[in-house]
């Protein structure tokens, strides 16, 4: 098979390669400069902090003993916020995959009444910021009584448009109806084909929708700033700011919260970090390769 | 074994009318062979049958039995699909054995009858291998073994055949045929 095209040496080529791996880089930057900002930032003095260049580490290297004082500050805290975090984020992420998938599933491959109505509902909801429904939802919860409980978090987190969508689309391509259909002749019930049949060639939509709820419980601040307030419940997003908070009014003891906050915003992106790499061999394509006659 | 018959089989999608009004007679052991253009409802028929659709009028009576309401897993048929269908991420062995562990076969006789069936299709060599692994013409004999294993009482054939058989592109020298071998009697395919 030749590919009639542009040819490796030929200028045009050469030009479309230089304009992307200009913009490539540009995006690099925007992306990898926040990061090297913390790390360099929490590696300082609070006085280096401000009196020293941003982007470049003082002489007096403390990292480690910032971390250490994060983990200390206020009898250790913030190892109950990070763990917190870890609960929350993924309790709401496998809870909201599994139930996108299922969603996704059904929408894809059954027909039932206001099927279609459902699906533009639920893509009226992708529409739909976070932030608007935390109002709402604090009223609702206080109604039931589950402010200030790990669920007023949870559960909210637990829905999460976006993931239904995508697995709708992935879903009708990944898996042939004659799939089903012999899981059916084979004498299985819905949910055990689902289970034992479908799941394993959904997986890598689950999986994507995993690592995208996961990012956005962890990340979540408004939700659960609202509808927590004892700090024993905190994730590190809202104890944190807690802290910036105490750094930016406080007099004297508190300026020097200004480099633990840092250290533990770098703290507190490790764990995603390694959720991302832990996730990137499940993004595997052609699962279903030699199911089906092609 | 099984005597398969239609009454005034109707099937329409919408406006559409597909099969309209089809009386059929299988006898026990009959080999039947739906021929027709594509769209002709061919497929539709045998998906009837293996009440993977339902049908709009009519009655479907298998050995006499009223099956009409009655989903897949209660007919007893097998078959066999155009695109094989075959479980991607399970091994010939664990395709095979699918439908028995569903009906809960005790393990012993699950091996017995996957060892049976491989051995009369030459699969043998091939039970730990996954569908990707195979060439065109072994995971059409594995979905022929998946429907053997399960002993039903008539087998349905959705043009799982046309391609290595004949060996031409497909809606050439064949074209667009389905087959039905209702109670296929063919002792030794069935108990090697």
């Amino acid at each position: 098979m030749t590919i009639v095209g542009k040819s490796k040496r030929s200028s045009a080529f050469r030009r479309n390669r230089w304009t992307l791996t200009a913009i490539l880089a540009v995006i690099w930057l925007y992306t990898a400069l926040p990061l090297f900002y913390v790390l360099v930032a929490a590696s300082k003095s609070n006085n280096d902090l401000f009196t020293t260049f941003g982007l470049w580490f003082s002489g007096d290297f403390r990292l480690f003993e910032n971390i250490r004082q994060v983990f200390s500050y206020q009898g250790g805290i913030f190892a109950r916020w990070l763990l917190n975090t870890v609960f929350y984020a993924t309790v709401a992420g496998v809870g909201a995959a599994l139930f996108s998938t299922m969603a996704g599933y059904a929408l894809a491959k059954y027909d039932f009444r206001g099927k279609r109505l459902i699906f533009a509902i639920i893509l009226g909801a992708v529409m739909i910021p976070q932030t608007a429904l935390v109002v709402p939802l604090f009223l609702l919860m206080s109604k039931v009584g589950m402010v200030n409980t790990p669920w007023a978090v949870i559960l909210p987190s637990l829905v999460y448009p976006p993931g239904v969508f995508l697995m709708r689309v992935y879903a009708d391509d990944a898996i042939p109806n004659e799939l089903i259909d012999a899981g059916r002749v084979d004498g299985a019930g819905e949910f055990h084909i689902f289970s034992a049949l479908t799941l394993r060639l959904l997986m890598p939509g689950f999986a994507t929708v995993l690592i995208l709820s996961f990012v956005a419980t962890w990340n979540n601040y408004f939700l659960p700033l609202v509808v927590l307030s004892s700090a024993e419940y905190f994730p590190v997003t809202v104890g944190l700011a807690q802290w910036y908070a105490t750094a930016t009014v406080g007099s004297g003891g508190g300026a020097a919260l200004f480099t633990l906050v840092l250290a533990g915003a770098l703290i507190s992106i490790v764990p995603v970090i390694i959720a991302f790499i832990v996730m990137q061999r499940f993004w595997q394509g052609g699962l279903g390769a030699g199911g089906v006659k092609a | 074994m099984a005597v398969i018959e239609l009454r005034k089989i109707r099937k329409s999608f919408g406006a559409l009318d597909i099969i309209g009004g089809l009386d059929l007679h299988i006898e026990d052991g009959e080999f039947v062979v739906f021929v027709g253009p594509s769209g002709s409802g061919k497929s539709t028929l045998l998906r009837l049958v293996a009440g993977l659709e339902e049908a709009t009028s009519g009655q479907i009576l298998i050995d006499g039995e009223d099956v009409t309401e009655l989903g897949p897993a209660d007919r007893s048929l097998s078959m066999v699909f155009q695109s094989y269908a075959l479980y991607p991420h399970k091994t010939v062995r664990a395709n095979m054995a699918f439908g028995l562990e569903v009906a809960r076969t005790p393990k012993a006789e699950i091996a017995r009858r996957v060892q049976a069936a491989a051995a009369s299709l030459r699969l043998e060599p091939y039970l730990d291998r996954k569908p990707k692994e195979l060439s065109g013409g072994q995971r059409q004999r594995v979905a022929i073994g998946r429907a053997i294993v399960r002993d039903p009482v008539a087998f349905l054939f959705d043009e799982p055949l046309i391609e290595s058989r004949c060996g031409t592109p497909r809606g050439n020298a064949h074209r667009d045929r389905q087959a039905a071998p209702a109670a296929e009697s063919d002792d030794d395919l069935r108990h090697p």
